[in-house]
């Protein structure tokens, strides 16, 4: 369906750079349109070939929203990667490949097509990752990112093993029935935390965070604007499926692990941001502590607010993050500035939109009330409330206060201090990009029903 | 029992072998090593698949690691691509400055 | 009988696979593995799985570690000099957590025994089952797998083109 067409085009993806730039965009049109067509068909809520892929709600929202990245990281890149001495066939290219690999993950319903959707995805970035060669930083970040994520994946893969051995099946559903009477083996403990280890180090949760901050600074920025937004979102998507489907029963054990990893990642995401300059590395840290605020939601998945609040922080996230990122690309218009925090100062005089909207992204991303992040972290914080991790919930606005600090770092420095008047040149592409999640941000967080309406349906169904 | 061999006995080899790759992923600090470690990782999944998978009768065990194989496969090679591209900037700039093997 | 020469390979593997870990050259421990993996080999076949072990040699031992071999050489990795600077943070936060690991590890493989819920609890194993059965079920129930893995290998093709290729003079 829509990701055989993704692949598809991608071959195409050899020819000259601007031109791809629209070919890769009217690709993923096409695939979005056929995500389209398929949600609409009545009989698509059965499993097929062996239950190994569904499209139930859920699916369909995960792949609307990596659609929706995927357009963004295009429509981004455009120029940037033209400027850039390297072939841009082949980036269009793995980003359409790492589109396939989340586009499956999204409605992997078994245990091994997660894990081939999940390598899909995490090869080709690690590639964008060193896409700059001659960058001694983008190579470095790459060979980081490639040794942290093979080790990760050995890691899930034995607990997958160490699973399928306690269960004796790979499907979920079938799983979590199975599971459901056998006793508490220890194996299966173990399994299961090995998987939640690889899983928290694509969500980059404190352990395993590690890798972030220099891979998010040292690939190129559109890549690293990908990073942040498109192989999160998956890794939730899956992440929320083998333990709601699989291990619902055990959620007092892992629960308890979960909720240890996401103040970590909350506490250390902000503090650590505080201290940064560059603004890459603060906004690496900010995605951590997102991450850890996004964990609130799995904690609380007993309550149905629980799921329902990572997604709509989900869509909340890719929006403002992304388009936090855009400005910087924006800013690095003239090259690989753009960094530094002092590289934002007097944006306001330079031109005032680009400050104004930057304004709407830090504001949402500290969850002040009208934008997006508000209502997501809302929905994520009565989440944890509700089921029982009050102190957690507690840290969590503590932390959000203390994000505000580092946050307005940024927004000062547009506002008040004098900044170079070179006047920003911004390609059609971009701004479009930036109108699009400014948009998103702004009309999630004034009028959020019709979307949580929506999102109400594609919790997942037990 | 797979026929006269044990279950656990596999299991026990398996997670030797897992025990080894990820002391070996840890604690050397050649970057060739560590992907070794981690191919050994990879075999020692493999093995407890295939133990488990003949242990149900079923060849599910079989299938996966057919998978494994192949990705681990296409893993070696981008991995392998990283060093190169990696190793043509040691030569050319200075090595302690962006340290390769550490971090 | 069988059960002696699986104890006996798989010792060979875990042996093996610590001499590579422990080994200061790396020609050494690409070498030792590829020991490793042939007596893991031994082992699939042992556990009525003919046809991966013929995969693991052809794929494993044969085309990856060669591929480690080539580069090995291709980039002259010279055997790993300590460099002096012993970090002791690091090393021992890694051995620390290695051997809780592994202790943890097998302490749990040696209590659970391993019993299966409600699986056979002797698999006959007298006649080996063929690859054929093995590739219908491949393409009807994985056929999807399959297709993503080929794009996988793509991706794989693409990625390390683009990175290991000669800069051509733009």
């Amino acid at each position: 369906m829509g990701l055989l067409l993704l692949g598809l085009s991608v071959a195409l993806g050899k020819t000259k750079e601007d031109f791809l730039a629209f070919l890769a965009t009217v690709s993923v049109g096409i695939t979005g349109a056929l995500v389209a067509f398929v949600a609409t068909r009545p009989e698509r809520a059965t499993p097929i070939l062996g239950g190994a892929f569904v499209v139930d709600n859920f699916a369909l929202f995960f792949k609307a929203l990596v659609l929706l990245s995927l357009a963004l990281t295009v429509l981004a890149s455009a120029r940037y990667v033209g400027a850039a001495p390297y072939p841009g066939g082949e980036y269009y290219a793995l980003l359409l490949f790492s589109g396939v690999g989340m586009l499956f993950m999204a409605s992997g319903n078994n245990l091994i097509s997660i894990y081939v959707a999940l390598e899909l995805m995490a090869l080709s970035s690690y590639v964008l990752a060193g896409y700059f060669k001659a960058e001694p930083k983008s190579t470095e970040a790459a060979l980081k990112y490639f040794i942290l994520g093979a080790f990760s994946s050995g890691v899930l893969l034995y607990g997958l093993s160490l699973v399928y051995g306690a269960g004796g099946v790979m499907g979920l559903p079938e799983l979590a029935k199975l599971l459901a009477s056998a006793s508490r083996s220890n194996l299966l403990m173990l399994g299961i935390l090995l998987i939640l280890a690889g899983l928290l180090f694509k969500i980059a949760a404190v352990p395993f965070h590690v890798w972030t901050p220099d891979v998010y600074e040292g690939s190129p920025t559109p890549v690293t604007a990908f990073f942040s937004v498109g192989p999160k979102v998956a890794a939730y998507a899956i992440l929320a499926r083998i333990f709601y489907v699989a291990f619902a029963k055990f959620h007092a054990d892992w629960g308890f692990v979960v909720a240890l990893v996401s103040a970590a990642t909350m506490v250390l995401g902000n503090v650590a941001a505080l201290l940064q300059s560059n603004v890459k590395r603060m906004l690496a840290y900010s995605s951590i502590a997102n991450a850890g605020y996004a964990l609130l939601g799995v904690l609380g998945f007993r309550t149905e607010w629980g799921l329902w609040g990572i997604l709509i922080y989900l869509l909340a996230y890719t929006f403002m993050n992304f388009g936090a990122f855009t400005l910087i690309i924006l800013l690095e218009s003239k090259g690989y500035a753009g960094e530094s925090v002092s590289d934002f100062n007097g944006l306001a005089k330079r031109s005032m939109p680009a400050a104004v909207v930057m304004l709407l992204f830090l504001l949402s991303l500290a969850g002040i009330p009208p934008t997006a992040g508000f209502i997501g972290k809302y929905y994520l914080f009565t989440a944890a409330m509700k089921a029982g991790y009050a102190w957690l919930a507690i840290l969590a606005v503590v932390m959000s206060a203390v994000s505000l600090f580092y946050y307005f770092r940024i927004a000062a420095a547009m506002f008040f201090t004098e900044g170079s008047p070179a006047k920003l040149k911004s390609s059609y592409a971009l701004s479009a990009v930036i109108a699009v999640c400014a948009v998103g941000t702004l009309v999630i967080g004034v009028v959020p029903q019709p979307f949580l309406e929506v999102l109400k349906s594609c919790v997942l169904g037990r | 029992m797979i026929g006269p061999i044990p279950l656990s006995h596999v299991l026990l080899a398996s997670g030797a072998l897992f025990a080894i790759g990820v002391a070996g992923a840890l604690l050397r600090r050649n970057a060739i090593q560590i992907f070794l470690s981690i191919e050994l990782m990879m075999n020692a999944a493999n093995l407890a698949l295939i133990g488990y998978g003949a242990a149900l009768g079923t060849q599910q065990g079989q299938i996966i690691v057919f998978f494994v194989i192949a990705i681990a496969a296409a893993e070696a090679s981008v991995g392998l691509a990283i060093f190169v591209a990696i190793f043509r900037h040691t030569e050319t700039i200075d090595v302690n400055k962006i340290n390769l093997l550490k971090w | 009988m069988e059960r002696l020469i699986f104890d006996a390979a798989a010792l060979v593997a875990i042996v093996f696979a610590g001499l590579m870990v422990a080994g200061r050259d790396p020609i050494k421990s690409v070498l030792a593995l590829a020991v490793s993996f042939f007596a893991l080999a031994v082992t699939y076949v042992l556990l009525l799985a003919p046809f991966i072990a013929a995969l693991q040699i052809i794929v494993y031992a044969g085309a990856i570690l060669v591929l480690f071999l080539f580069l090995i050489m291709l980039l002259n990795v010279g055997p790993e000099r300590p460099d002096g600077v012993r970090r002791p943070v690091q090393t021992f936060l890694g051995s620390l957590s290695v051997v809780v690991f592994a202790g943890l590890l097998l302490g749990m493989l040696r209590a659970s025994g391993a019993r299966l819920p409600g699986q056979p609890e002797a698999v006959a194993a007298d006649a080996l089952p063929d690859p054929k059965a093995l590739g219908r079920l491949l393409f009807s129930d994985y056929l999807l797998h399959f297709e993503a893995v080929s794009v996988l290998l793509l991706a794989a093709l693409v990625g390390a083109f683009v990175l290991a290729r000669r800069e051509n003079a733009q």
